[in-house]
């Protein structure tokens, strides 16, 4: 099947407009530890809520959302009330163990002016070629904000599949905080429909690949809302053979005036054997509004590096310094002290 | 009541005029592998020419149309009439020996006034053929070579042509490079000597009349090792109602430390197929220079392409493009960097209005021998409508760290803010948007020698009314 299809497709041969893989087909749901706070009602089974009757569209796209549904698994749904703000974070920590194809599906709908933290921990223990596929579905009404912050730290013999869409009402936001440690092949996609008024998608994605690993990434952010706002940044540290694309989308469609859009990416190299795409595309079908994109790629600016060396730091520890601050500036997006504490543990271990 | 700004399509008079073609000779239309034969008969090709059309056809049948741009379902190969020799039998030198129709029409279009004032050479295509071609005196003595590529095809600069010929940008490429392997007909061919420095430009202006019929031109052009030579390109047809194709082909070799400028204001009229192919390549040390005015035609596909082989090779592209009512115009540049310390600099500007279609593409790669290279991209897009659409597409590959890869893209609208500062200034509302639309576009014109530059601004003819909003 073909996922993170780009939104609109150049040229072929730069082999950036689809990802064609070969999944396995999940043969079992994931299990995994939750911490689910007060407040949060949890259902079996997909279509919640009020906005239940709205069409997600994901990030990794129609062909895998298909495939997900035909393996036969049912989501967990999360509902939270009118003007519910809940304080706690709903966690969830997977431990993803053996050969298998586990499978995770998740719905959250949240009512006006509700607020809800989810953060999911993807990790293993073993060295077994697993595959785990994760997908979030959300639907947030007026006023509501939600926050998904995951952190991947799968060994390099994993593959993981993780998906991402929603909708977005009037003064409602989508905050996505991605940290991506791990795993051989990551496929990531994510799309957020801003269909009302003053709606918000803060995305941030920090990721620090080596060896032979590969991440493969797709971020739509769709505004059909008046006044609507995207900010997706990526920042990331590649070395060894590592293969990285990254997709980014600002779709502005008609309608949609007074929206903004912002998308940026730094990317530091360390080594020359790794392969880095970057495809960021702003499209744009109405007048009033603004779109940028900026992006930094290479190595380190050589004063940098003399400047280090005359305080005693060599280059190699200048380099882990950057690549920590790197992941640092996403990470302290982070609120929850926790979780921070956990990504530091595991920046510690690499 | 709020009335909302209004810009004017350019303004296209003094290309929108025709003569009839009744003199001239045709094949018929469509493409089949007898037109192809009849095409290398009339252009008495040598036989290798000959066979390398007939398997340029048959890639073209092979190849799919391509499936991620504008669309061209509107054009039919089956309509198109591919080779069209004006009713003049030969090229001529002297100016007054063109057919009188064919001097009209290039008078017109400024081009005799143009060589006289600041031009070391001309040539000027009418439809499949070079009907006038010259350089001056001094410019020839110095070494320097411009004719039609024909007459090289059998002159002394024969082998010259076999090696070059389609090597940058061989037929394989896509389908309409495939197109035009088979059935390409005039254009030019240059050569300018090691250490030779041009001055003035060079300008060859191709011109299509003929209704229903493409044009296939090659243009080859050598600049050997520290040479310099600014090459000017114009193009532009009356409007008819039914499609014309232009699938040109343009190959530039850079030598070593040489630098061409390569300019072109293309004014094709809204009826036009534009899917032109571009390419350098650059020696150590070398550099490429394009300069891109896109105003005209119904579709485009243009994106000039910079292989930077050379340690130092450089490459600037430097871009405008205007998409009116019924334009779809997907243009941008690629740049492929293959050895050490290349560096290239993208600067684009986009203007879409009245429903017209602006893409930038482009594609940067960085190979794994690029040590220490540099490429910034920065494209910039103004929605001055909202019955308008601005697509901004870049690629970035990037396969060594030791390289710094930039990019910015901004996509906006004329600012009120902007509008209301000049007019506090003294300025009309007109004026004021007429003024940050003209600078808007100022990073071609700038580039572009005095004469170019007017016309430049002449064709955005932006007549502004209305108050904010």
């Amino acid at each position: 099947m073909k996922i993170n299809r780009l939104p609109a497709p150049t040229w072929n041969r730069l082999k950036v407009n689809a990802t064609e893989v070969n999944a396995v087909r999940p043969n079992k749901a994931a299990g995994y530890e939750e911490k689910l706070p007060e407040g949060v009602d949890k259902i079996h089974g997909r279509g919640i809520g009020p906005l239940s009757d709205v069409t997600i569209k994901t990030g990794l796209g129609e062909e895998f959302d298909k495939f997900i549904e035909d393996a036969g698994f049912k989501p967990e749904g999360y509902v939270v009330s009118d003007e519910e703000k809940i304080e706690t974070p709903l966690y969830q920590t997977f431990d993803v163990k053996g050969n298998d194809a586990s499978v995770a599906l998740f719905d959250y709908s949240l009512s006006d002016n509700a607020e809800l933290t989810v953060i999911q921990i993807v990790k293993d223990e073993d060295n077994e070629s697993g595959v785990f596929f994760v997908q979030n579905k959300y639907r947030l009404s007026k006023g509501a904000k939600l926050t998904i912050v995951q952190i991947q730290t799968l060994s390099e013999s994993k593959e993981f599949y993780n998906d991402i869409g929603g909708y977005v009402s009037d003064d409602a936001s989508f905050n996505l905080i991605q940290i991506v440690l791990g795993a051989k092949n990551n496929y990531y996609g994510a799309n957020a429909c801003l269909a009302g008024k003053n709606s918000a998608l803060n995305l941030a994605v920090a990721y620090s690949l080596k060896n032979d690993e590969l991440l493969d990434m797709n971020y739509v952010a769709d505004h059909n809302g008046k006044n609507s706002e995207s900010d997706i940044k990526a920042n990331g540290v590649m070395q060894g053979r590592a293969n990285k694309l990254f997709r980014g989308t600002i779709d502005f469609h008609k309608g949609c005036a007074g929206s903004k859009g912002a998308e940026l990416e730094d990317v530091l190299l360390i080594d020359d054997t790794i392969v880095n795409k970057t495809v960021p595309l702003i499209l744009c079908d109405e007048e009033d509004v603004e779109g940028a994109h900026g992006a930094t790629i290479g190595r380190p600016d050589e004063s940098f590096l003399f400047y280090m060396g005359s305080r005693g730091i060599p280059r190699e520890e200048a380099y882990e310094l950057l690549k920590r601050a790197k992941i640092d500036a996403v990470a302290n997006l982070i609120e929850d002290e926790k979780t921070k504490t956990y990504i530091a543990e595991c920046l510690d271990r690499a | 009541m709020k009335e909302k700004t209004h810009v004017d399509d350019i303004d296209r008079s003094i290309y929108d005029f025709r003569f009839e073609d009744k003199d001239a000779y045709k094949v018929s239309e469509g493409l089949t592998e007898d037109i192809v034969l009849k095409i290398s008969e009339e252009k008495n090709d040598p036989e290798w020419m000959r066979d390398f059309r007939l398997k340029s056809l048959k890639l073209y049948n092979e190849i799919q149309v391509p499936d991620w741009g504008p669309s061209i379902d509107g054009l039919d190969m089956d309509n198109i009439v591919t080779y069209v020799r004006p009713n003049t039998e030969r090229m001529h030198t002297d100016w007054e020996d063109v057919p009188d129709d064919i001097k009209d029409t290039f008078e017109r279009l400024g081009i005799p006034q143009a060589e006289r004032k600041s031009l070391a050479g001309v040539g000027a295509q009418y439809d499949s053929e070079l009907v006038y071609h010259n350089v001056k005196d001094e410019v020839a003595k110095s070494g320097v070579v411009y004719t039609d590529i024909e007459s090289a095809l059998r002159g002394e600069y024969a082998d010259m042509i076999k090696e070059k010929f389609m090597k940058i940008v061989p037929p394989t490429d896509h389908k309409f490079a495939a197109l035009h392997g088979a059935v390409w007909s005039g254009g030019s061919f240059v050569y300018v000597p090691k250490g030779v420095h041009l001055d003035i430009p060079l300008q060859s202006y191709f011109r299509l009349n003929a209704k229903g019929a493409g044009q296939f031109e090659h243009t080859l052009i050598i600049v050997d090792e520290g040479a310099y030579l600014h090459f000017i390109e114009g193009c532009s047809a009356p409007k008819y109602n039914v499609a014309n194709l232009h699938a040109g082909c343009v190959e530039l070799y850079v030598g070593k430390n040489a630098t061409l400028r390569y300019s072109t204001i293309e004014n094709w009229s809204k009826n036009m197929y534009n899917l032109n192919t571009k390419r350098a390549v650059v020696e150590e040390g070398g550099k490429i220079e394009w300069v891109s005015g896109s105003f005209g035609s119904h579709v485009s596909y243009l994106y000039p392409m910079s292989v930077l082989n050379g340690k130092g090779a450089r490459s600037e592209f430097t871009g405008v493009t205007f998409a009116g009512e019924g334009q779809d115009l997907d243009t941008g540049t690629k740049v492929v960097h293959n050895a050490e310390n290349t560096s290239s600099y993208v600067n684009t500007r986009s203007i879409s209005k009245s429903g017209g279609i602006n893409t930038f593409r482009s594609s940067v790669v960085i190979g794994p021998n690029a040590h220490g290279s540099k490429s910034a991209v920065s494209c910039e897009s103004l929605m001055v409508d909202n019955e308008s659409r601005s697509d901004t597409i870049p690629s970035m590959d990037v396969r060594c760290a030791d390289a710094d890869v930039g990019h910015e893209a901004k996509i906006g609208r004329i600012s009120d803010e902007t509008v209301f500062y000049l007019m506090s200034r003294g300025l009309s509302e007109a004026d004021a948007r007429a003024l940050i639309v003209r600078g808007f576009a100022d990073n071609v014109s700038k580039e572009l020698p005095l004469e170019y530059a007017v016309e430049m601004n002449n064709l955005i003819s932006l007549e502004m009314k209305g108050s904010i909003g």
